[in-house]
């Protein structure tokens, strides 16, 4: 692994960190008492600290130190987090992940995020002071505060230092002592442990190499540097790990973890926690291994502490409930971080094996031998079990989409000086990833909309008898095979009157025409179509209600309102499982094979070719617009006498594709195309064929934008 | 230059170390160690006579203690000369052997 792919590793966790420490500061909000999630806020935040001084990102580091004093603060008990000082951490967060960004991008950062930076740092001492009775002034009014002063004031400043040496050390000419000599001169090596566990049994043992390694807390002054700097001439044959001052027993444990002694050492993690100093761990030590030379089972060295007396019993548990905790949410979370091009790929090969697999299948039942057909068969339902499982590796659980939205409430709310509770249902839901991201923008549109125009002013709501806070659930749950996902509020619902008012004055429908509540609330889906009397910073930003359907349908999804005036107003979002298999319908045009998504699809009709020369079609009284495939694709007219046509509609609009001969139905696994078919219009990817053969997945809102009803068609049929 | 002497007392064994306990003599000490602790179920190695010692010879007494507690037998260290100590102090090991070292006047008797 390179320090790139660890770096990278990082600026993933800290993102997911920061999106945990928002979600606990809205949880915060709610129930402000709540000491657990202050620790697990602070938690996220000294994490993050931790790691941004591995890579000496000072600017992080910096910064973060600050948000951290004052969440230490709050979770002695020191401080009582308001609302306000929660908008301000809340803030504080957003600046961290702009921090990250710059760091990830090692781009300076803008002058104004510098005084963003130093305005929160103030702010957040005044909330110190405040803490302290101002009975402390920390800060001197005034003083200029350097974001990048690297040498944090820390409570204490002792650091860990963990290093395991090369095999090979010894033969390099080089030695661990002078290391030692000079860490004692830049600071006071407090604890030092010498690891000698990987020395082998005496067989095995080559004395001319170094199996040691030490576990030290050095005490001083430091910069990471200066420490790394010590082991400048071993670098290259050491392992080294360095915890800034103030690492939690967490960042211990993780250590521990990390470290290639598996008998995991409590005795090591108490030294670091100071619960136990040295000499008594040594006892300890002494105690342990004369009880194993004594052929005992040796008795876990935190009852030997407790039974000796060395710690309070509390210490011992508290730290063996750490590793527990940490074995267990180890247990849990057996989780692999995979890339998705990795999954994708695996998805892919998993399509051609269908694909391999139908053929053989075709094959096999052309020579009727019973065996073999019946072998593959099996071969066959083995790899569809394959398709199912691996489809659901791409699956992600909603809830994390969801959460996002808690911020945009918050935000929201108070800007807009309502007060709304989010509700979310069905958080465990799954679907797949790349729906996820997708659908995301459109659930913002909708979230922001119901909170902006949907749910009304407290007062106005206590007028109207309903509750002064307002409710907006975000749910999800499985149907048939497909997703629901529900955005709902208590608001006021959709006003029938002013949206006919406005199609009308749109030219959208006919004054005379008194449509159904249903076809009344589609009108709102119309490019440009807004009720709102003024254009609000919230929403209505340019992006009106016709993109999120569009949005939603190029997932091949569908959006339904259910609204009630006094009520409110039901967003209905149903979006298929997946994205990668469809099911399809086969056409034929000259020698290639075309497939649209059998959703599209609404009837097949057969005409003399003749009748189709006119790009129009009269079916059954309404005027269809043909699309002919053959010189959409540029090639030669057939020449023959009678052709298909397969009506498809999506968007709203239908039209006729024509084309040489249908061949039915089938499940095809789309395959995305190069970069170089990227522009090609009305081709959404490829599939295929159990035969080897190549098709081509029809893009059909495309193809509909091409066969626009032609402007003379109405007249001529009128004609 | 590296001397290991052995002499026996009955079940006890007593194994004189001298010169230079370091890197370049560490195959001969490894096996003379070894031989040592496997022959004597008590052994005693007296260290007065170590004039310099190194992390490598350090990492084998280390693995003659491994070994020595593999084996049921007993082992002590004694008699550390003064570069023995020093070591000792800066690894922090004498908690490991568990053998009362004896310092000198100068140090501020913090031994660990």
């Amino acid at each position: 692994m390179s320090v790139q792919d660890i770096m990278r590793t990082f600026f993933a966790e800290s993102a997911m960190l920061l999106s945990q420490m928002e979600e606990g500061l809205l949880q915060l909000r709610e129930s402000p008492d709540d000491a657990e999630t202050v620790a697990a806020i602070f938690r996220t935040v000294h994490t993050i600290k931790g790691s941004a001084g591995l890579f000496a990102f000072d600017a992080v580091v910096g910064f973060t130190h600050h948000l951290e004093n004052v969440l230490s603060k709050a979770r002695d008990g020191g401080l009582q987090l308001d609302d306000d000082s929660i908008e301000l951490l809340l803030v504080c967060g957003d600046h961290m992940q702009r921090l990250l960004d710059c760091a990830a991008d090692r781009q300076v950062l803008a002058a104004g995020d510098v005084d963003t930076g130093a305005s929160l740092i103030r702010q957040l001492q005044a909330l110190l002071d405040a803490a302290a009775g101002a009975a402390l002034p920390t800060v001197v009014p005034g003083e200029p505060v350097d974001l990048c002063a690297d040498p944090v004031p820390c409570e204490d400043d002792t650091w860990h230092v963990s290093v395991r040496f090369s095999r090979d050390l010894f033969r390099k000419g080089l030695n661990p002592t002078p290391v030692l000599r000079q860490l004692g001169r830049i600071g006071v090596i407090t604890h030092l442990a010498t690891v000698a566990d990987a020395i082998p049994v005496a067989a095995m043992m080559d004395p001319e190499s170094c199996y040691l390694g030490f576990e030290i807390c050095l005490t001083g002054a430091l910069q990471k540097s200066q420490i790394e700097d010590a082991f400048e001439f071993v670098a290259d044959d050491c392992e080294l790990r360095i915890l800034p001052p103030g690492s939690q027993v967490d960042d211990f444990i993780r250590l521990i973890e990390l470290l290639p002694e598996d008998n995991s050492r409590l005795g090591e993690l108490l030294l670091g926690c100071g619960a136990v100093t040295r000499r008594e761990l040594d006892r300890l030590l002494t105690i342990q291994e004369a009880e194993r030379a004594l052929d005992e089972e040796p008795r876990p060295i935190g009852r030997i502490a407790v039974d000796q007396q060395a710690v309070q019993p509390e210490v011992v548990a508290a730290a063996l409930g750490k590793q527990q905790e940490v074995r267990r949410r180890q247990g849990q979370e057996a989780m692999l971080r995979v890339q998705a091009a990795k999954l994708d790929s695996l998805i892919d090969k998993v399509g051609e094996l269908v694909i391999a697999s139908a053929g053989v299948g075709q094959m096999a039942a052309r020579l009727r031998e019973t065996g073999l057909v019946e072998a593959v068969s099996g071969v066959a339902r083995l790899v569809e079990d394959i398709r199912d499982t691996a489809m659901r590796l791409r699956m992600v659980e909603i809830g994390e989409t969801f959460g996002r939205f808690r911020r945009v409430v918050h935000d929201m709310s108070r800007q807009l000086g309502k007060d709304i509770e989010l509700v979310i249902e069905g958080a465990d839901t799954e679907l797949d990833k790349s729906l996820v991201e997708q659908i995301s923008d459109p659930l913002t549109h909708l979230v922001r909309n119901a909170i902006d125009h949907g749910i009304e002013a407290p007062a106005r709501r206590r007028e109207a008898g309903k509750p002064a806070r307002a409710r907006l659930k975000l749910a999800a749950s499985h149907e048939s095979s497909s997703i629901l996902i529900e955005v709902s509020d208590d608001g006021r619902g959709l006003d029938r009157a002013r949206i006919l008012a406005k199609a009308v004055q749109s030219g959208l429908i006919d004054s005379a025409e008194s449509p159904t509540d249903e076809q009344v609330w589609e009108l709102i889906f119309a490019p440009g179509f807004s009720t709102a009397e003024k254009v609000s910073d919230l929403s209505g930003r340019g992006v009106g209600m016709d993109v999120v359907r569009r949005n939603i349908e190029a997932l091949r999804g569908s959006i339904q309102i259910d609204s009630e005036a006094g009520v409110g107003t039901t967003f209905r979002i149903r979006l298929p499982l997946t994205l990668a298999i469809i099911d399809g319908f086969l056409v034929k045009v000259g020698d290639s094979h075309y497939v649209a998504p059998l959703d599209t699809v609404i009837e097949c009709v057969e005409f003399d070719t003749a009748a189709l020369a006119r790009g129009y079609l009269n079916l059954r009284g309404e005027v269809l617009p043909l699309l002919p495939l053959r010189r959409h694709f540029g090639m030669a007219d057939s020449g023959l006498r009678r052709q298909s046509v397969v009506v498809v509609a999506a968007g709203g609009g239908r039209a006729g594709l024509v084309v040489d001969q249908l061949h039915g139905e089938l499940q095809a696994v789309i395959k995305p195309l190069g970069p170089l078919f990227s522009r090609l219009a009305g081709i959404a990817g490829s599939t295929i064929l159990g035969s080897g053969e190549v098709a081509l997945v029809l893009d059909v809102p495309a193809l509909l934008g091409s066969a626009r009803q032609p402007a003379d068609a109405r007249h001529a049929l009128l004609e | 230059m590296l001397t290991m002497t052995v002499t026996r007392q009955g079940t006890a064994g007593r194994l004189e170390v001298g010169g230079q306990l370091r890197i370049d003599h560490a195959q001969q000490a490894k096996a003379a160690l070894l031989e040592a602790v496997a022959g004597h179920p008590a052994l005693e190695i007296d260290l007065s006579g170590v004039e310099a010692i190194d992390a490598a010879g350090l990492q084998l007494l280390i693995l003659a203690k491994n070994e020595a507690r593999t084996a049921g037998h007993s082992l002590h260290l004694s008699n550390h000369s003064a570069p023995v100590v020093e070591l000792f102090e800066l690894y922090r090991l004498a908690g490991h052997f568990g053998d009362p070292l004896v310092l000198p006047v100068s140090t501020d008797g913090e031994v660990a």
